[in-house]
């Protein structure tokens, strides 16, 4: 029973996954240690992508611009002969195929299935390049570790990471009382805090607006963040491949005031520096942080708008553990079993991925060869191609909140007809051709409760039709 | 009266119309339908370039590489850039207008910021997290649809819109599309969704491959111009952040604007008579630098100018207060300055369009109360 719990914190079961006996057991294993990785194309470092990246920006603004700067068409050639060295066209579908992979074809469905989670809670918004370069190997190397650890060490890795502190403008906030903006001001200019990042960190990343901060609470948190940006390079000024670093001399000295609660800081870096972590100690542990996040967690894994007695065992988890995101982890799967009759609205990149996953949609190439001379072929640009087709890329959100978790916003005719059309257009290109009725049976029967009408609704569709009447079904739409 | 809409965007990008109240049902028939329509044009336009001060020879010194020599004349300070002769054939109508020296006060230059602010009418980059027409729009009372996927911030409200943007995706049998009518029928926003999908109008369901700008254009301005049709579109232009080869007449930043003129003149000539009761606007997050860059290009800069076209203009002018070009007169030494907040054009262009006073609209859609009302200004009422 309770099969579509497997749909709700997973991606549904193949043909060759079988049943699991023990479906907690089956569900916690999988989010207690890092997951074996079933990738089994090319594999880049964050630092290798953000070389691609730096490359790719500077070469454009400090070489192609001066020299083709009479032409415009011998610099459109210019950059796109630029884009092919550096991978432009190449990275974005490539960590796609290797979030999908690890989705569809890994043993470790759930594990990735939080960590789609955590990567649209700790939203890149599309800006510059970084949805090419970086957010598929940040995800990987900054969320999906930390996931092993306390929610803390989680908020600060992502809120010190080099993406996050690029997307939201942290390298360009000097504290007003810093030795930088005391430098400044000898010759005549002023210094400013920038309070994207430090406004989104309470906004999204932990409190969010219901815990009452103000906008002084605000500049102190931008404050206390003042000094984490990139590496200056005196010479140069690239970004996109120097790493972050804390640099006391753009740091804000206290006292700070956030919440209600003083923080001070005693002579010296490691003061200044331990400061960020020690708002953060505090930001996860208040009440209106752990109900944030808890009901956005089971927003997404349970039901929308869920009631508290819902939420309340995360809470407890939450509390109990003192914010250990394994036990946090398993209180939310626990609930999304106990409450598996509840349906819960899949967002177009899950749904996608259930579709693959259910039907052994041959989806992935054989290969992900790369000359970096030319335009990727169309296999390569696939996932790119399809998640634009159905609206929802998650490399691309376009605001710093990521993309929506609720029907209203991708439930509408678009979105629906985006949905069905693909799933046609597999149909008629015969790409579905291996299930047969018997094997659309065992689809059923392992991933619906309710096998007899599922099976009922299909048959009453005419051959041609009967897989898309399934996947396009209420019973996939929403779980 | 209960009034149901509807409406929709369509887009080179993304497209929006909102549909409009059944007018048939209304009393007095001597309200017409009013249309709105914004062109987003992302990357800073240029507005010197767009339209170039000529009243003394200032841009020519600092632009000597991409001043464009044969602009097209309006009066006797400002000209326009060639590639925008069919706004200018407009202007000749009286049914063209330029707000020059305008800006939303954002000064900062970054694209991403001055984006978000330019859709959310906010002064606080990503503070609100909807856009001022989609705010607008639900004053207004109207239903949305965008045709884009995703929907723009700018058309984002509170109440969801519907949306449409072309694919070569087909619909299934009309046998599978009966059995799904029956099957969706518990599920509330499904079954909504899906009626409205099998009754969308033939022009949304064929043609669909053509997401050129003058083809969206030309969907958007043929439904727009029915009585019962869709009162407001949104347009994306993407590319004038022209760094480098900005160019003069033939460079990468008038190829731009000719996009845009193909807009107009798409919309003017699909929407007939209806473009007199229409008003088309543009929308960028700022200006670009006043001195050429050493890659014959402009870096971001402040102030801009907004391309107005429409038969609710009050007349053809270049609506301005001008700052000047001088040094001394320049933002920060070096752009453009702003003069006019252009929320308040926006504003002006709402309160026509969809018959709210002014003061009204400015209280519950922008966060900043004492935007200057433009409405007899700029607009016929």
């Amino acid at each position: 029973m309770n099969k579509s719990f497997y749909r709700k914190i997973g991606f549904g079961l193949s043909a060759n996954d079988n049943v699991p006996k023990d479906a907690i057991k089956w569900a916690t294993d999988q989010i207690k240690a890092m997951p074996e990785s079933t990738w089994n194309g090319p594999k880049y470092s964050l630092k290798e992508m953000m070389n691609f990246h730096g490359k790719y920006n500077y070469t454009d603004r400090r070489v192609l611009r001066k020299k083709h700067k009479n032409n415009r068409q011998d610099y459109k050639d210019a950059k796109n002969k630029l884009k092919y060295t550096t991978g432009h066209f190449y990275f974005e579908p490539l960590w796609l195929y290797k979030r999908h992979h690890e989705a569809v074809n890994g043993s470790s469905p759930v594990f990735h299935r939080f960590l789609h989670f955590w990567g649209n809670h700790f939203a890149i918004q599309k800006k510059n390049a970084m949805y090419v370069y970086d957010v598929g190997p940040y995800h990987f190397e900054v969320i999906a570790p930390a996931m092993l650890k306390n929610i803390e060490d989680l908020v600060y890795d992502v809120t010190i990471s080099w993406a996050m502190i690029h997307n939201l403008d942290n390298s360009k906030s000097i504290g007003p009382n810093s030795l930088r903006a005391l430098k400044m001001s000898e010759r005549g200019r002023s210094a400013n805090l920038n309070e994207n990042h430090g406004r989104e960190l309470l906004e999204l990343h932990t409190v969010s607006p219901r815990a009452g901060y103000n906008q002084n609470d605000v500049i102190d948190m931008s404050r206390v963040m003042s000094g984490w940006m990139h590496k200056k390079h005196k010479s140069t000024k690239k970004e996109e491949n120097v790493p972050i670093s804390f640099q006391d001399d753009y740091h804000d000295s206290g006292p700070f005031e956030i919440l209600g609660k003083k923080y001070k800081e005693s002579f010296g870096t490691s003061s200044s520096k331990s400061m960020l972590r020690k708002v953060i100690k505090d930001l996860v542990r208040h009440p209106i942080c752990i109900d944030f996040v808890s009901r956005k967690l089971c927003n997404h894994f349970v039901t929308e708008n869920p009631p508290s007695e819902i939420i309340q065992p995360v809470k407890d988890a939450w509390i109990k553990s003192d914010g250990e995101l394994k036990i946090i982890h398993e209180a939310v799967i626990k609930q999304a079993l106990k409450y598996s009759h509840l349906k819960k609205f899949q967002t177009p990149e899950t749904w996608l991925l259930q579709f693959i996953r259910m039907s052994s949609l041959d989806y992935f190439p054989s290969n992900y060869n790369y000359d970096f001379k030319s335009k990727p072929s169309r296999v390569i640009g696939k996932p790119v191609r399809w998640l634009r087709n159905l609206g929802h890329n998650p490399y691309r959100p376009l605001q710093p909140n990521g993309w929506s978790d609720y029907e209203a916003d991708w439930m509408s005719p678009e979105f629906l007809f985006r949905r069905i059309g693909m799933i046609k257009v597999q149909q008629d290109k015969k790409r579905l051709d291996h299930i047969d009725k018997s094997y659309l049976k065992m689809i059923v029967t392992k991933n619906f409760d309710n096998e007899s009408d599922v099976l009922k609704y299909i048959n009453s569709a005419k051959n041609s039709e009967k897989i898309l009447a399934l996947f396009s079904s209420k019973w996939m739409l929403k779980t | 009266m209960k009034i149901s809409r509807r409406y929709f965007t369509v887009g080179s990008a993304s497209l929006l119309l909102t549909a409009a109240s059944p007018y048939k049902l209304l009393a007095n028939n001597s309200q017409k339908k009013k249309n709105l329509i914004v062109i987003m044009l992302r990357g800073a336009m240029d507005g010197l370039s767009a339209v170039p001060y000529i009243h003394d020879n200032t841009l020519q010194k600092v632009r000597p590489d991409i001043f464009v020599n044969n602009n097209l004349k309006l009066n006797s300070d400002f000209s326009l850039h060639p590639k925008l002769n069919n706004f200018h054939k407009i202007w000749t109508e009286n049914k063209a207008s330029i707000v020059h020296a305008t800006n939303i006060p954002y000064n900062e230059r970054s694209h991403f910021d001055g984006q978000n602010l330019m859709e959310s009418g906010g002064t606080v980059p990503y503070k609100l997290k909807t856009g001022w027409l989609g705010r607008g729009i639900d004053v207004a009372g109207l239903e949305g649809l965008s045709i884009s996927l995703p929907m723009p911030l700018l058309l984002r409200g509170e109440i969801n819109h519907d949306n449409f943007y072309p694919s070569n995706l087909r619909m299934p049998s009309q046998s599978m599309i009966n059995l799904m009518h029956s099957h969706y029928n518990s599920e509330k926003i499904i079954k909504k969704s899906f009626e409205k999908l099998t009754s969308r109008p033939l022009s949304m369901m064929s043609g669909r491959k053509n997401k050129r700008l003058a083809n969206l254009a030309r969907i958007a301005g043929n439904e727009m111009k029915k009585d019962d049709g869709p009162r407001v579109a949104v347009f994306e232009v993407f590319g004038f952040d022209t760094h480098a080869a900005q160019g003069g007449a033939d460079g990468e930043h008038g190829q731009k604007l000719r996009q845009v003129d193909i807009t107009f003149a798409s919309l003017k000539n699909s929407l007939g008579k209806a473009f007199d009761n229409t008003l088309i606007l543009t929308l960028t997050e700022f200006g670009r630098s006043l001195v050429q860059n050493n890659g014959y290009g402009t870096e971001h800069g402040y102030g801009s100018a907004i391309l107005i076209g429409g038969g609710l203009l009050k007349k053809s002018q270049v609506y301005t207060d001008w700052p000047g070009i001088k040094k001394t007169n320049l933002f920060e030494g070096r752009d453009l300055d702003s003069t006019i907040d252009s929320r308040s054009v926006y504003c002006s262009a709402m309160s026509v369009c969809f018959d709210v006073p002014f003061k009204k609209l400015n209280d519950l859609v922008f966060p900043d109360k004492k935007l200057p009302n433009l409405t007899d200004k700029l607009f016929n009422m």
